[in-house]
């Protein structure tokens, strides 16, 4: 059946509730003696639902995701003993306070006044942050954490590893970046095209759903280039890593998606490569001004605005 | 994550908001300590469990939401209390569901002071519902989702990497075709809609 491309429109308005009352009332009357009419409405309708299934759900897996990782820290005013806890802390803070400032030799003599405490930052995204040597153009080249852990007591006592994490001094930027940071739309990525047969990303995505990051970039890793899904693959093993806090692989993985030319793979790589550096500032100083730069220079970038505001937010807490 | 609960003006932006703000005020919904205190009572008072308790929740927060995105919320009453009527008014349909033997009055339904009619999914449309999105391709599910959630055609044009308003909205066309295409195919459709 074919569609008169006007009348969409007009019952698109209709539906979405853009008529004035008058126009939409006529409408109304026009359904009830134009079966035909009256049927491509309910057919919209129909349409306009799908997007509601969609939207759904994405709430139905956001909320499972929610309550895996527990209840925000929001608490209802009143009605709580949280101050009981909180004088507890208090006590136990003040005593290891009093620890450290005895066994410092550069601490405080007693009695004397203590410096003013900083800020407190969570520490929730603090790195483990590997030691960024190859950043291979090729997504798949990018080693995996695994392939890593092997390194990961030399690198424990590297010195560069030693100034690149600095936990307090980057928990700052990390913040900043949990702020911006979007988790991979697993939802989206899975059964994409498959006209529902197996789903060849299932594995990889399902790993990242259950945080299994390691074995997710695994899974990834499986899909050759060449393959159709060797982007969305590799966009899961760079938001997989990214998990893994492997900042530097995962930001080349980004790097080389982003390379790939395909929308909207590329746009989205191009901002978490940039989170990524943001997350190990100030060591990626520059990547993270160059990446900046090209992002704030372009107004058409999905990412744009995005970008501004984390250069406002990264150069705030510098 | 604030450690404020958040007031019904930065909840309604937030819900109408980007899909970033969305995600915020939809949690700060979900990990309402009071608001999911009160949906459990009332569900034990009218005869369900905790688990059922649970369950009025989350589908009470996907028929809020999608009020609130629908303008059905005329702002009448606090937003604690529209959910609440939502939670009454679900709760209430599933019971009549339940036990369609007993005379469920109106006292078992005690939001009636409040309008809060939502369209709710049910389960053999949702299944066809899915089948037809599996057809239309991943960016077509994209747009779908955008356009659902009242983007406009410049927002959905950056989000999928389109160059352009008008390609957008060609694009989104192009993909109601395809689900036209599909209901065409399976006539069965007409026997689903409410």
């Amino acid at each position: 059946m074919e569609r008169d491309e006007q009348q969409f429109y007009e019952i698109e308005r209709f539906l979405l509730g853009e008529m004035p009352e008058a126009e939409s009332a006529e409408f109304r009357r026009r359904m009830s003696e134009n079966p035909e009419l009256a049927m491509a409405v309910e057919m919209q309708q129909m349409e306009l639902d799908a997007g509601e299934v969609l939207i759904e759900e994405q709430l139905r897996g956001d909320m499972a995701r929610w309550k895996e990782e527990g209840q925000p820290d929001h608490k209802p005013r009143g009605k709580n003993r949280n101050w009981i806890w909180g004088i507890g802390l208090l006590v136990a803070g003040l005593g290891v306070w009093a620890l450290v400032a005895v066994l410092q030799p550069g601490g405080p003599a007693p009695g004397q006044e203590p410096a003013p405490p900083e800020k407190p930052v969570s520490n929730e995204l603090a790195p483990k942050l590997p030691v960024a040597e190859n950043q291979p153009d090729d997504p798949g080249n990018a080693p995996t954490q695994q392939q890593e852990t092997g390194n990961e007591k030399a690198q424990d006592q590297s010195p560069v590893r030693e100034k690149n994490n600095t936990t307090t001094g980057n928990a700052r930027y990390l913040a900043v970046v949990g702020d911006f940071y979007e988790d991979l739309d697993a939802g989206n990525l899975r059964g994409a095209g498959n006209n529902g047969q197996t789903d060849p990303l299932a594995q990889a995505l399902t790993a990242y759903e259950n945080r299994q990051y390691e074995e997710a970039v695994k899974a990834a890793d499986q899909f050759g280039k060449g393959n159709s899904y060797y982007i969305r693959a590799q966009e899961i093993k760079a938001h997989a890593l990214f998990q893994l806090k492997a900042y530097d692989k995962s930001a080349a993985v980004f790097r080389a998606i982003s390379r790939s030319g395909l929308p909207p793979y590329n746009e989205r790589a191009q901002w978490n490569e940039l989170l990524c550096y943001a997350a190990r500032y100030p060591a990626d100083k520059a990547q993270f001004d160059a990446g900046l730069a090209a992002l704030t220079a372009d107004a058409g970038h999905p990412f744009h605005e995005k970008a501004v505001e984390l250069g406002k937010k990264i150069k705030a807490v510098q | 994550m604030s450690k404020n609960l958040w007031d019904d003006e930065a909840l309604l932006k937030a819900l109408t908001g980007s899909e970033m703000e969305r995600e915020k005020g939809l949690r700060q919904i979900f990990g309402n300590p009071e608001w999911k205190n009160l949906t459990l009572r009332h569900v034990r008072e009218k005869g369900g469990n905790e688990q059922d308790g649970e369950d009025v929740f989350q589908e009470a927060i996907i028929l809020f939401d999608r009020n609130i995105r629908e303008n059905r919320f005329k702002g009448d009453s606090s937003l604690k209390t529209y959910f609440i009527a939502i939670v009454k008014w679900y709760w209430w349909g599933q019971l009549r569901k339940r036990r369609p033997q007993d005379e469920l009055t109106v006292q078992h339904h005690d939001s009636a002071q409040e309008s809060v009619e939502a369209r709710v999914m049910e389960g053999e449309k949702r299944h066809f519902l899915d089948e037809a999105l599996k057809q239309v391709g991943d960016r077509c599910r994209q747009i779908l989702k955008l356009y659902s959630l009242r983007y406009s055609m410049e927002e959905i044009a950056q989000q999928v990497g389109l160059s352009s308003a008008d390609m957008a909205k060609k694009e989104n066309y192009r993909c109601r075709l395809k689900l036209k295409a599909f209901f065409d195919n399976n006539p069965g459709w007409l026997n689903l809609v409410n």
